[in-house]
């Protein structure tokens, strides 16, 4: 499904990512994991567009396209989707009039048919008992007063309306309590089909609980420096990141 | 004597000849003074520091007249201007006369008065003498003196104390081209709230054409002790017309105020908010919305006088810039050596949507007592990035992402507004505003938290 | 720490003796005769002579600024003597020749000018009155091709860069006092950094007022050609006399290309008493132009002395790129005046301007930021951050800020923040429940308001100000 080659990436003329190898495949969820400062996070804007990165080198190939040389909203039309860490309010904008602004853009862009109000409430009110949202929540400001752990919750409802084909989870377990934590995981997994993949970015393997991924990769300094199953992020949580920098001086 | 004093002396004795008559003596004395004020000083110039951003010599140079009558104005344009379905008190005036074929008064409660000036001179003389003028200094701006000297009409608002008053009272002031010259109204509102009393007053202006008026108010609030009175201000005249007023609102003590502006008509317009915190514990907001295109210039200059401990007072100005227009924000806020424990907040934000537009802003803090916490902040700057990349991760474009933001940018500030109708009006008229600037029917209504 | 807070709660002004030495002072008065006697005295050549006196016809049309937040007594511009100098007339081959007395007077103030003496950072010229008496480390400099001598050395020495620069930032009809200073400055310093050439030391100009009776009128004038770097300190004391003395000084910095200036003032001028009598009457204009691509112009400020400050240290964002910094601490105490900060004016594409201003009053002090943040049309992609934040001791002083925004173009951003609030009691109670006095505590308390500023000063000069501080507050809490 996406195909990350060799990519490196610049903030305000600082590289953060030194050269980032990644190919995941429809069906698959996989974990991104590292300390602070590792990159972790401006992978997930990089993929998502943000304008403050420069790509300096490197391809990602998103079911066959340049990925790259699209803008943030196109690359939402072609089916990617990032769960921000901290998502932005737009007080005055109902959350039913963004969501619905932004599926009939991404509808249209597929040749699909927009759907009208009644449709899209409808859609939207399956969609937030997914994720166990209250329906007061349709026609309140977007994230607007919410807390910390109705704004992720909210994350993951608007990634059940769009309905993505990658959905990027960046540090959507942080601020959240153990509640939180589980009502947004059985959200993000009953989301999940063979057609679809999850990237899931976090710092801490609690959340890898409940998402169980696939594989685990450990990103340092701005290069996944060792992969593997879920059993790599228990190893992490045991030993903490420092034997990774061990393992690395070693085989260095 | 300049040519443009020459016009307005020659004004005022026609003025004498009619409309003057009507009010009391002691009024004629305060014109006459006014007037003398007026030409001594003329029109103000951007060599003045309060006018450096505000040139108003297209005002100057235009041979305004005052009209003794005011032309007919459909009642299909009166109903397109009333708080939508909501029953309300609502007085009319047109271009400053007052209208009781549009007006509805008949049901307000009691203890709440509303009525036109001249006609509350036979009601409320001495009411009407201890308040009016004693607010609005006129020796200070000549707008205000022009207006003094030129006193007729204007809206008369009484609450009794303790009244209280569900529904808003809305003064609809319209103005209308009258023969060829271009029409001047100088409208004068006096608002009193007398101890405990609650009022919602919407204060609306508008044009009946795409007409060049000049219309220049004064409206004195007085806010007696324990009152509440919020204001909503809401200038939508044409993009031709000429709008000053100059607010003062006086308080007592453990009074609120709450004003709010919205101004999104006139080729000049220029508002000036004048609050009087006179009291211990009384609290003042003050916020407003400039939405500016084509060459528009909207200029506020708010003054926050605290003279008395412990208030806190609040301020929040945003402005929306587009094509080649100008935005003008000075704030001041003035912390009396008795005014201990103030708490005053004050911000100015502008979004600039157009490269051609301009904003001058000075948010300014004069501060004589020591325990005090008085912030101030202003920004300029364009669409922020963040916010749009947000919204273009959804799927939504560009342009979409720019209209959906600047409702949002627009509704932080309407929130503001305490009355839920009041609110409603002002978040309407805000969005069918920028839909019509934008030029397109797909902006979202503004919801709230 | 402590120690030396309590040294400084203990001092008061220490640098208000008064050296006794033979002066060449001119009789009190201005006319085009004593800008000529001047300009004559100095063995200036006729396009100099010219240009003061243009600059003071120009200055007799003007009118003193009364829009300042200031209230000082009328100054009589005849009354005072716009020359005054050590007598002291041949040329110095070595700082050996300098008059001792003066060399003592210096080693008081803390300035050594015996250069084996000096920490071997910083070159000085100090300048007694209207005159430079030495100029330490020309030598080591003139190895790396930079010129660091007085103004009026200058003026003989490279006339075409001193007709070249001079006047180019703040042209001698830029206001009242700048006029003034166009017409009758007497000395000053003169630095120029060839290209590519990065200082090696601070060079600094010690400012000295003696005399009675007399204005100080210096002019400085930096030049740093392309990818050349400096860092410039001044520093300024004036005896205790019961009388105002008048100073308009000028300062102009030019950066071309990739160039870099860092100029930091410890202003020290005497205050006056208690009571507001004496003291300096400080109208001073200082300009940057970052006239080339990617250069930056810092300004770093300790106001703490002067009874009237009017002071503007700006940038002129010219260069595409270019960066200008203000970082101000501002004391009022006991009588004083103060109405200052900064312009940064964004005229290149991509320019970044950076303000931060601290203002502290105290006693019956008034504090004013007074700013001007202007983006111009063509100033695409440009950025300002201000923050001024105003603290108040007791609650006879005030503190006001009068910041001016003006933006033409919408891909800028301009951020304004000001806070103004009174010293915390819940710290100083915290101070002195851990055994500090109450003093001692305001002192910390204020330093640390003032931190973001001084870690821009050179090391030195931070110690300098510190203590400053304390000082300058000293006996503001009843």
């Amino acid at each position: 499904m996406i195909e990350i080659k060799n990519l490196h990436a610049n903030v305000n003329g600082k590289e953060i990512l030194k050269g980032i190898n990644l190919k995941v495949n429809a069906g698959e969820v996989h974990a991104i994991m590292g300390p602070n400062g590792s990159g972790k996070s401006t992978l997930a804007q990089v993929l998502s567009g943000h304008p403050a990165y420069q790509v300096t080198q490197g391809e990602v190939l998103f079911e066959g396209q340049d990925l790259l040389d699209m803008e943030p909203e196109e690359r939402a039309h072609a089916g990617v989707f990032l769960a921000f860490q901290y998502p932005v309010e737009i007080p005055g904008v109902s959350n039913s009039y963004f969501l619905k602004a932004g599926l009939n853009e991404i509808r249209k862009s597929r040749g699909q048919e927009e759907l009208d109000s009644f449709q899209f409430l409808k859609l939207l009110k399956e969609k937030m008992k997914v994720v166990e949202m209250d329906q007061s929540f349709i026609n309140r400001p977007v994230n607007e007063g919410f807390s910390g752990g109705e704004k992720k919750r909210n994350e993951i409802l608007q990634m059940a309306v769009l309905e993505p084909k990658l959905a990027i989870l960046d540090e959507t377990d942080s601020g959240l309590d153990i509640d939180a934590l589980k009502i947004v995981s059985s959200g993000v997994n009953k989301l999940k089909s063979p057609s679809n993949a999850t990237i899931v970015v976090t710092h801490y393997q609690r959340l890898l609980n409940y998402i169980v991924p696939d594989f685990v990769h450990v990103l340092v300094h701005g290069r996944i420096v060792k992969s593997g199953g879920k059993e790599l992020a228990l190893e992490l949580e045991a030993n903490g990141y420092d034997f990774i920098r061990e393992e690395m001086l070693q085989s260095a | 004597m300049s040519v443009e004093m020459n016009h307005y002396t020659n004004e005022f004795q026609t003025f004498q000849q009619n409309g003057a008559a009507k009010s009391p003596d002691w009024v004629n004395d305060v014109r006459t003074a006014a007037l003398s004020v007026f030409t001594g000083k003329g029109f103000p110039t951007t060599k003045q520091e309060d006018w450096k951003y505000t040139n108003v010599t297209p005002i100057a140079r235009a041979p305004f007249r005052y009209s003794a009558s005011a032309p007919a104005v459909p009642a299909e344009l009166v109903t397109s201007l009333l708080i939508g379905d909501t029953e309300q008190h609502l007085i009319v005036f047109v271009n400053g006369h007052f209208s009781a074929e549009h007006s509805r008064l008949q049901s307000l409660p009691a203890g709440l008065t509303v009525k036109n000036l001249i006609a509350a001179y036979g009601s409320h003389a001495d009411l009407i003498k201890a308040h009016l003028s004693k607010y609005a200094p006129y020796d200070k701006n000549p707008f205000t003196a022009l207006n003094t000297a030129f006193i007729n009409d204007g809206a008369f608002i009484h609450a009794a104390k303790g009244t209280k008053s569900s529904l808003p009272v809305h003064l609809l002031f319209i103005s209308t081209a009258a023969g060829d010259a271009p029409a001047a109204s100088h409208i004068r509102n006096l608002i009193i709230a007398e101890e405990g009393a609650e009022v919602r007053i919407a204060h609306s202006f508008a044009s009946a054409q795409d007409n060049t008026n000049l219309t220049n108010v004064v409206t004195e609030v007085s806010a007696g002790r324990e009152s509440i009175v919020e204001l909503v201000k809401v200038q939508r005249e044409s993009e031709k017309a000429f709008h000053v007023e100059h607010l003062h609102v006086h308080q007592e003590p453990r009074s609120t105020s709450r004003v709010f502006s919205l101004a999104v008509g006139g080729a000049i317009a220029r508002n000036e908010m004048s609050v009087i915190i006179g009291g211990e514990t009384t609290e003042c907001n003050l916020n407003g919305l400039y939405i500016t295109s084509g060459e528009q210039l909207i200029d506020h200059h708010t003054f926050m006088h605290h003279i008395h401990p412990e208030c806190p007072s609040h301020e929040l100005f945003k402005g929306i810039l587009m094509d080649k227009s100008r935005a003008v924000f000075n704030g001041k806020v003035y912390v009396e050596p008795e005014a201990q424990k103030t708490d005053s907040k004050q911000t100015n934000r502008n979004l600039l949507l157009s490269d051609e537009a301009v904003v001058d802003t000075k948010p300014e803090l004069e501060i004589f007592a020591d325990d005090v916490k008085c912030t101030h902040g202003a920004a300029v700057g364009g669409m922020n990035e963040t916010h749009s990349f947000y919204l273009k991760t959804r799927g939504i474009s560009e342009g979409s992402a720019r209209g959906i933001l600047t409702v949002g940018f627009a509704a932080e500030v309407t929130q503001k507004i305490d009355d839920p109708v009041l609110r409603r009006f002002v978040d309407t008229i805000v969005v069918d505003h920028l839909r019509r600037k934008f030029g397109t029917g797909n902006l979202p209504e503004i919801v709230h938290a | 720490m402590s120690e030396s807070i309590e040294e400084l709660v203990s001092q008061e002004y220490k640098y208000g003796f008064t050296t006794n030495i033979e002066t060449d002072t001119i009789p009190p008065g201005l006319n085009e005769d004593v800008v000529r006697l001047i300009s004559k005295k100095k063995n200036e050549p006729e396009w100099l002579t010219e240009w003061r006196l243009k600059a003071f016809r120009h200055w007799l049309t003007l009118e003193e600024p009364r829009w300042p937040n200031l209230t000082y007594a009328k100054i009589d511009y005849q009354s005072i003597s716009y020359y005054s100098a050590p007598k002291q007339v041949k040329k110095l081959d070595s700082l050996d020749e300098v008059d001792p007395i003066l060399l003592e007077t210096y080693e008081k103030l803390g300035i050594s000018l015996t250069e084996q003496k000096r920490l071997s950072g910083v070159a000085v010229d100090a300048v007694f009155d209207s005159v430079s008496v030495a100029t330490t480390f020309k030598e080591t400099l003139k190895e790396k091709g930079i010129i660091f001598c007085s103004f009026s050395e200058a003026v003989q020495e490279h006339p075409d860069l001193v007709r070249k620069y001079l006047g180019s930032v703040v042209p001698s009809s830029d206001n009242y006092f700048a006029a003034l200073n166009s017409a009758v400055f007497s000395d000053g310093s003169f630095c120029y950094i060839p290209k590519g050439v990065r200082c090696p030391m601070e060079l600094s100009t010690y400012f000295r007022i003696n005399a009675s009776n007399t204005g100080q009128f210096e002019r400085t004038l930096i030049v740093a050609d392309d990818g050349a770097y400096v860092s410039y300190l001044e520093g300024c004391t004036a005896p205790m006399r019961d009388e105002n003395q008048l100073h308009a000084a000028v300062v102009e910095i030019v950066a071309m290309d990739n160039a870099e200036v860092k100029y930091s003032t410890v202003q020290n001028w005497y205050a006056g008493d208690k009571d507001g009598k004496g003291g300096i009457y400080n109208f001073v204009t200082k300009r940057g132009k970052c006239a080339g691509v990617n250069s930056k112009i810092s300004w770093t400020q300790v106001e703490t002395g002067s009874a009237i400050t009017w002071k503007y240290p700006s940038v002129i964002l010219q260069g595409d790129n270019s960066i200008g910094e203000f970082y101000s601490v501002a004391v009022v105490n006991n009588r004083q005046d103060a109405d200052t900060g900064t312009k940064m004016l964004h005229i290149g594409k991509n320019t970044r301007s950076t303000i931060v201003s601290k203002g502290i009053s105290a006693g019956r002090g008034n504090n004013t930021y007074r700013g001007l943040v202007s983006i111009g049309k063509n100033a695409t992609g440009s950025r300002n951050y201000t923050q001024c934040d105003s603290m108040l001791i007791g609650n006879k002083c005030s503190a006001n800020t009068f910041p001016y925004i003006e933006v033409k173009n919408s891909s800028s951003s301009v951020e304004h923040e000001a806070s103004t609030s009174k010293i915390g009691e819940d710290q100083i109670f915290y101070c002195k429940q851990r055994g500090i006095n109450t003093e001692n505590a305001i002192s910390m308390i204020i330093n640390g308001f003032a931190k973001e500023v001084f870690k821009n000063l050179p090391m030195e000069f931070a110690v300098e100000a510190q203590k400053l501080l304390g000082i300058s507050l000293e006996g503001s809490v009843g």
